[in-house]
């Protein structure tokens, strides 16, 4: 490949003479790409112009010369001379043009140009800006899903369980045109949502046994963050105190992240991954080519943790946290210069000795007119509910990686801030537009997308969630040494127990090393299907004593009502015809040893019974929140 | 003071009334000697005028004689069975109806001598006491308010209470427990009647709680990492508050840092306070010095400011105290120098910590000095004027930053330069083995012939650089206390406590103080004890957590000898003229087997500690110390000496006990042979004896095979007593600090030639 980063000319002459042409010539100005925006059909062509502005005024097409690149190829692709064409797969296509260090996007929203039909009412803007654009790309969505669906999922989605058998039934013989609100304020007041979403932010907190001695930090942080969640606390006010943090653990536990992130390059790439959305990593040693970000803008930020003041304190390995007073500034390690503390994209400002940086630094991320702080917390908070971020990854919010719904994220964006950073709020907009109630079965025309959101994208329950689901359709609680009988995987306070519990660490419970959710493994391999069939774990929870299986042997009711409770449990609907006559028949089978002898119907039976609930959690219906 | 001698022969019907000995913990640990440790008593409160039993727990305490109040209006004497044999570990309280509230402290004496103490509550809430289980919602015990409820947490669970509340009623709920010396770090949580949480508190385990409504809340109470036992007890009160109440204050003990705190003569409330600006800016108060401010570091980032006049070289000392008061803080302060006419400040010092007066441990791999830290985050420094003019200080909170939390206080005091000293001491310890990490409760319980070392240090105050001198008085009989001063500019002293080997059994709360010229006057201030609360075998895996006790207790054993005295041949002054080199003899009182040929000691003693380890010879009676002040480079003076080192016994535990144990064994086997006999004489009798009498027979048989079982399991019982007798009795290694009986070295100057 030819070098596309050259100067536009060749040059003649002496050394001298170079230079003095060079510090004459016109110098790039800005850089764009026409048109910006489009919406095109599938299989089509077009061509895009990279224009380049200088300082003489003068503008030149430089397709020659840039670089083009695709960010989903099966979408569209481009090649070295602009020109793009758009596949099969509708949805919304970002190309990237880099010339001479500066980089403008091309979106493209590509047609499926479906007829649509009725679209559910929108709810919200929510569903507004969603409907919006499966108008404007012609995708049809999935019909509104049931209500044992809906149930099912938003459970599992707001407090990371499957409804108990009295919810379900509850809210199926329920009238009330409102019960799906009314279910959603629920589970929001309810301890289940402040444990399982402490789950979530404590394991990218990185809240991690290493050593014995992190035993009470790690239960304290994670009460903080859980009873924080619990009272609702504002988005912001959590962060200040995170950020901010001094003290002792057990005075203030939020101290415990100082433990476990050191060093101010440590803090900074993970305040802005986690709560900006900016991967910042890069810039520590170059200006990424993708990115506006440079090494003063990196420096310019671990500035703001550079008074953080250590002593030791009497637990090992634990130092207490204190403003150090003074001047904060970091080194640029490429020029050498001190920088003061600056936000991303703000002008330094000057910190006086006595403030803690970080307090500005928290002042600045929750501001009204920040670009990141809010838009990077609605767009993780949709990727929990609709599996896809807005922006994916999720932590990558950059101008060469824009949404796919621009406009629904900027009013998620605005809607969290004009709520005062209500958590609790942003959820319960999310889960009751309709929008996150379609259907997840396709239909004729939607299989086909990906990042629209036409239909609910089913996904496999998190290895928490899995195992509180089976121990819960067992009847069998795992035991977690040292917590009381009963507690749920969902409410562990660190990644200890993935080491008790073979069943977490197959099912990818992360370690909480990184700031990332992708350290949860969330994909399907031969290990989990292994476990699933043939673990000693789910053996013995379907053979436990006083278990499920071992209650419903001995259950005087009828067997069709005894099926029907198994399927509220697992499904949170009844069975069919056909399955409920394939259950009874397998139910009444008589079994024999394996010397051929008939074992006893009551035995037989209590063995039927575990066989069914095996079978009933090695299903799709049962594995994936859909 | 107690009766000396008294009472043994108390302790050993104790144990002959007791089921099972109970095992002491400690026992499996081969550092220090077992001491007496009073480790629990249950309900851990009452009220004045109140009598009820409490039943105890804790190390070497099975031959406990009597249980002490640090409050003499606290009476308590031991249950007794229906024989009138006292029963192990009970006893019944009487709180004298003029009982001041507050806490006091409870030590048991044994028959090594007094334990460690044990925080009892005096309070005036009715008392109750858990009903367990109460670790479900269903088992919630229902309290009426207003009450504390004695309990212990459960491990692995939450404990559940219920009470009824009325609508727009304020209450506080407290779970006391770090105050009282509890293990427990406790979580308190207020729930619906359906058991959802409502309010939790993590911290201070103290909720102030408005109802939302009446009807039944539901208090839950757990240990943070759900650890549990006797040792993690809590007393949780609830009781109604007025809506304007301030938040009330709980009696807790104090800190080890506290001891520094107030400085003398210190009013009780501050004369002036702090006013904060309504719009969060900085808000400067306008003082006249000396003064003194009471203030808080509320709102969050709370700076204040106190702006004042002074001439060019006035000196003032600054000192904040706002940890010591107890609060979780670290004050920052900064004094500022105005310059021209605007609002320029000049930066002139920033006053940070308390520095600690000896280096604490390190919690590393093994003891590198004590964990205990005598310094504290407050404020302590000096301020001199560089020229006339306007300052100012700025106080802040540099763990403030983002708690909002009023009950933060402060006391700021600057005030003309008042020299003075206060000063704390403790057991001291040494790397006993490799890798000891004890840190273990001492009581000053001394076995005859033994003496213990206690390390004194000093905060001193404005700039006093005096020498301070170390005393204790009022010790028991044939106990005798030897200062070694704390030198001029430094920080730590040791004191020696001995009881001479025919000392008689005796306890005796005594005064310890420190003595200082401090310009033309004597002063004497008083030296608190600082203690461990819980024995903690291992600080790698427990934090040693210390505090300051509320007295001196010394006892003296009489009963049980040091396994080694080395004491001086005899008492005199040892003088030795600079230049010259002198012998010292002691005498080695062997009372078990050492391990090892030798040990060497080193020494205690200004200047002295640098001189050459000394090796001593277990095989010998007696040996002798070479002193050589020149070689020491030390001044002529009159100096206290002393030698310690590690030493590891064959240490036998109570093998007074085995032939006691074994003489009631032999009479429940001569009583179960004599019963058998009786049964096999009736037996036949039965078979002698006309139809008219065979009933009357048999029912002797029954009363006599009911007779018979009693006696076969009381035997059984007394023989498992015996095994475990006899186990503990057997020699094991325990490696201890041996301090020899201190001497008083003269140096005189050499004479001119």
């Amino acid at each position: 490949m030819k070098n596309r980063q050259s100067m536009p000319s060749s040059y003649s002459g002496s050394e001298k003479e170079l230079h003095c042409d060079l510090d004459q010539a016109p110098k790039l100005l800005s850089f764009e790409v026409q048109p910006h925006r489009e919406t095109v059909d599938r299989h089509v062509e077009r061509s895009v112009r990279a224009i380049a502005k200088y300082s003489d005024g003068t503008e030149k097409v430089v397709n020659n010369l840039a670089l083009f690149e695709s960010n989903d190829s099966a979408m569209a692709q481009v090649n070295d001379r602009g020109e793009v064409r758009s596949h099969d797969k509708p949805g919304q296509v970002a190309i990237m043009v880099r010339f001479q260090g500066k980089v403008a996007v091309y979106n493209a929203a590509v047609r499926l140009g479906a007829p649509l039909g009725d679209l559910p009412p929108a709810r919200n803007f929510v569903d507004e800006h969603l409907f919006h654009n499966l108008q404007e790309i012609g995708i049809p969505p999935s019909e509104l899903c049931d209500d044992a669906t809906f149930l099912r999922r938003v459970t599992l989605d707001i407090a990371g369980r499957i409804p108990t058998e009295e919810e379900t039934r509850a809210f199926l013989t329920s009238d009330l045109s409102s019960k799906r609100d009314e279910v959603i304020d629920r589970l929001l007041e309810s301890t289940d949502y402040a444990d399982y979403f402490a789950n979530k932010w404590t394991a990218m907190l990185k809240n991690r046994r290493d050593d014995a001695s992190d035993l009470k930090s790690n239960f304290a942080f994670h009460a903080w963050m859980r009873d924080s969640l619990l009272q609702n606390k504002p988005y912001d006010q959590i962060v200040r105190e995170l950020l901010a943090a001094t003290g002792t653990v057990i005075a203030n536990p939020p101290v415990a992240w100082y433990k476990r992130v050191k060093e101010p390059n440590q803090q900074l790439e993970d305040v802005s991954q986690l709560f900006l959305g900016v991967r910042m990593q890069c810039a520590q040693c170059h200006h990424h080519p993708f990115e506006r970000w440079s090494q003063d803008d990196y420096y310019s930020m671990a500035a703001f943790f550079t008074q953080i003041g250590r002593k030791p304190s009497s637990t090992r390995g634990e130092d207490l946290i204190f403003h150090k007073r003074g001047m904060a500034s970091a080194k640029n390690t490429k020029t050498g210069a001190m920088l003061k503390p600056a936000g991303l994209g703000e002008a330094a400002k000057e910190i006086a000795p006595d403030v803690d940086p970080r307090l500005r630094l928290a002042d600045w991320m929750s501001a009204k007119t920040n670009p990141f702080f809010a838009k990077a917390l609605v767009n993780r908070y949709w990727k929990h509910f609709f599996l896809r971020g807005l922006v994916e990854p999720e932590d990558d919010i950059r101008d060469t990686n824009p949404p796919s719904n621009p406009e629904l994220l900027q009013a998620l964006e605005t809607h969290f801030i004009e709520s005062g950073f209500d958590l609790k709020q942003l959820v319960r907009t999310i889960t009751r537009s309709n929008a996150y109630q379609l259907e997840s079965l396709p239909n004729e025309h939607n299989t086909i997308d990906r990042q629209n959101y036409s239909r609910f994208y089913a996904r496999r329950l998190p290895a928490e969630v899995l195992l509180d689901a089976i121990d819960s359709i067992t009847g069998a609680s795992t035991d977690f040494p040292n917590l009381p009988a009963g507690t749920r995987a969902i409410a562990l306070p660190d990644n200890s127990y993935n080491r008790v519990s073979p069943f977490l660490k197959v099912f990818g419970r992360p370690e909480s090393e990184s700031v990332c959710e992708c350290e949860r493994v969330q994909s399907s391999n031969l290990a989990q299907s292994l476990h699933l069939i043939n673990a000693n774990e789910i053996k013995n929870k379907l053979n436990r004593a006083n278990g499920r299986a071992d209650a419903l042997a001995k259950d005087s009711r009828p067997l069709e009502q005894r099926i029907d409770q198994l399927y509220m449990i697992a499904y949170s609907r009844t069975p069919t015809v056909d399955e409920m006559q394939a259950a009874k028949d397998y139910l009444q089978e008589n079994r024999v040893d394996k010397d051929g002898k008939p074992i006893d119907a009551q035995r037989s039976l209590q063995m039927n019974f575990q066989d069914l609930i095996w079978a009933l959690i090695n299903t799709k219906e049962f594995l994936f929140n859909h | 003071m107690m009766r000396a001698g008294s009472c043994w022969i108390l302790g050993c019907l104790v144990l002959l009334g007791l089921g099972v000995i109970a095992c002491p913990q400690s026992m499996a640990q081969s550092v220090c000697l077992p001491m007496p440790r009073l480790l629990t008593l249950f309900p851990m409160g009452g009220n004045p005028g109140n009598e009820f039993e409490v039943t105890i727990t804790g190390e070497h305490i099975e031959d406990c004689e009597r249980l002490i109040f640090s409050d003499p209006g606290i009476q308590a004497i031991p249950v007794v069975d229906d024989k009138g044999i006292p029963i192990a570990n009970r006893y019944r309280i009487k709180i004298d109806a003029q009982c001041k509230v507050g806490l006091v402290e409870a030590r048991v004496l044994t028959r090594l001598g007094i334990s460690s103490p044990r925080i009892f509550s005096i309070g005036t809430l009715p008392e109750t006491q858990q009903v367990s289980p109460n670790t479900t919602l269903a088992q919630s015990m229902k309290l009426s308010i207003p009450v504390v409820c004695n309990a212990k947490m459960t491990a692995r669970a939450m404990d559940f209470y219920s009470f009824e509340a009325q609508e727009g009623t304020r209450y506080f709920i407290h779970c006391d427990a770090k105050g009282v010396d509890s293990k427990l770090e406790p979580v308190v949580i207020v729930a619906n009647a359906q058991g959802q949480d409502v309010q939790v508190e993590r911290r201070s385990g103290f909720i102030d709680f408005m109802a939302p409504k009446s009807g039944t809340f539901v208090i839950k109470v757990h240990e943070l990492t759900y650890r549990g036992g006797p040792e993690f007890f809590y007393r949780l009160s609830i009781q109604q508050a007025e809506k304007s109440s301030l938040l009330p204050v709980f009696p807790a003990t104090r800190s080890v840092s506290s001891f520094s705190w107030p400085p003398q003569g210190l009013a009780e409330k501050a004369t002036l306070s702090e006013v904060e600006s309504s719009d969060g800016s900085l808000n400067e108060l306008n003082l006249t010095l000396p003064c003194d401010v009471a203030g808080s570091f509320f709102p969050a980032a709370d700076v204040d400011g106190y702006r004042f006049t002074a001439k060019k070289g006035q000196v003032w000392w600054i000192e904040v105290a706002s940890e010591r008061l107890g609060c979780p803080t670290d004050p920052a302060l900064l004094v500022q120098q105005k310059l021209g006419e605007g609002d320029q400040w000049k930066d002139l010092s920033e006053l940070v910590d308390i520095a600690s007066p000896m280096k604490p441990s390190s919690n590393g791999y093994a003891y590198d000095g004590p964990p205990l830290d005598a310094g504290s985050p407050d404020v302590l420094g000096k301020f001199e004027a560089p020229e006339d003019g306007t300052y100012r200080v700025l106080v802040q909170d540099l763990f403030g930053g983002t708690r909002n939390d009023p009950s933060n206080q402060y006391r700021l005091v600057i005030r003309q330069p008042s020299p003075d000293f206060a000063l704390v001491a403790w057991p001291m310890h040494m790397e006993l083995r490799n890798g000891d990490r004890n840190a273990l409760s001492k009581p000053l319980a001394l076995r005859n012939g033994s003496t213990m070392a206690l390390e004194v240090v000093t905060v001193r105050r404005d700039g006093f650089d005096g020498e301070i001198e170390l005393a204790m008085e009022g010790l028991p009989a044939g106990v005798h206390a030897h200062g070694i001063k704390i030198p001029s500019g430094k920080t730590r002293g040791i004191l020696l406590v001995t009881a001479d080997s025919n000392a008689p059994r005796g306890y005796a709360s005594c005064t310890f103080v420190g003595k200082a010229r401090i310009g033309e006057t004597i002063v004497t201030r008083p030296c608190p004890m600082a203690e461990m609360k819980w024995p903690v075998p291992d600080s790698w895996n427990e934090i040693p957590d210390p505090r300051l006790t509320a007295d001196v207790a010394v006892s003296v054993s009489g009963m049980e000898k040091a396994p080694l005295t080395i004491a001086p041949a005899d008492k005199k002054v040892v003088e030795v003229k600079m230049g010259e080199k002198v012998s010292v003899p002691f005498a080695l009182s062997k009372r078990t087997d050492f391990s090892g040929a030798n040990f060497t000691l080193k020494w205690f003693g200004e200047g002295w500690d640098k001189s050459p380890a000394w090796n001593v010879n277990f095989k010998e009676d007696s040996v002798s110390l070479p002193i050589d002040p020149a070689a020491a480079k030390m001044k002529p003076g009159e100096y206290t000496i002393a030698l310690y080192g590690g030493a590891v016994a064959k240490y036998r535990y109570l093998p007074e006990l085995v032939p006691i144990m074994e003489l009631k064994e032999k009479t429940l086997a001569q009583r179960v042979a004599d019963l058998e006999a009786m049964q096999k004489q009736l037996a036949e009798e039965l078979g002698r004896a006309s139809e008219d009498r065979k009933a009357e027979i048999q029912q002797k048989q029954a009363t006599l095979m009911q007779d018979l079982q009693r006696a076969s399991q009381e035997l059984a019982t007394s023989k498992e007593q015996v095994k475990q007798a006899v186990a503990r009795s057997n020699p094991k290694d325990i490696v201890d600090i041996v301090i020899t009986e201190p001497i008083t070295l003269r140096v005189i100057e050499a004479e001119s030639k």
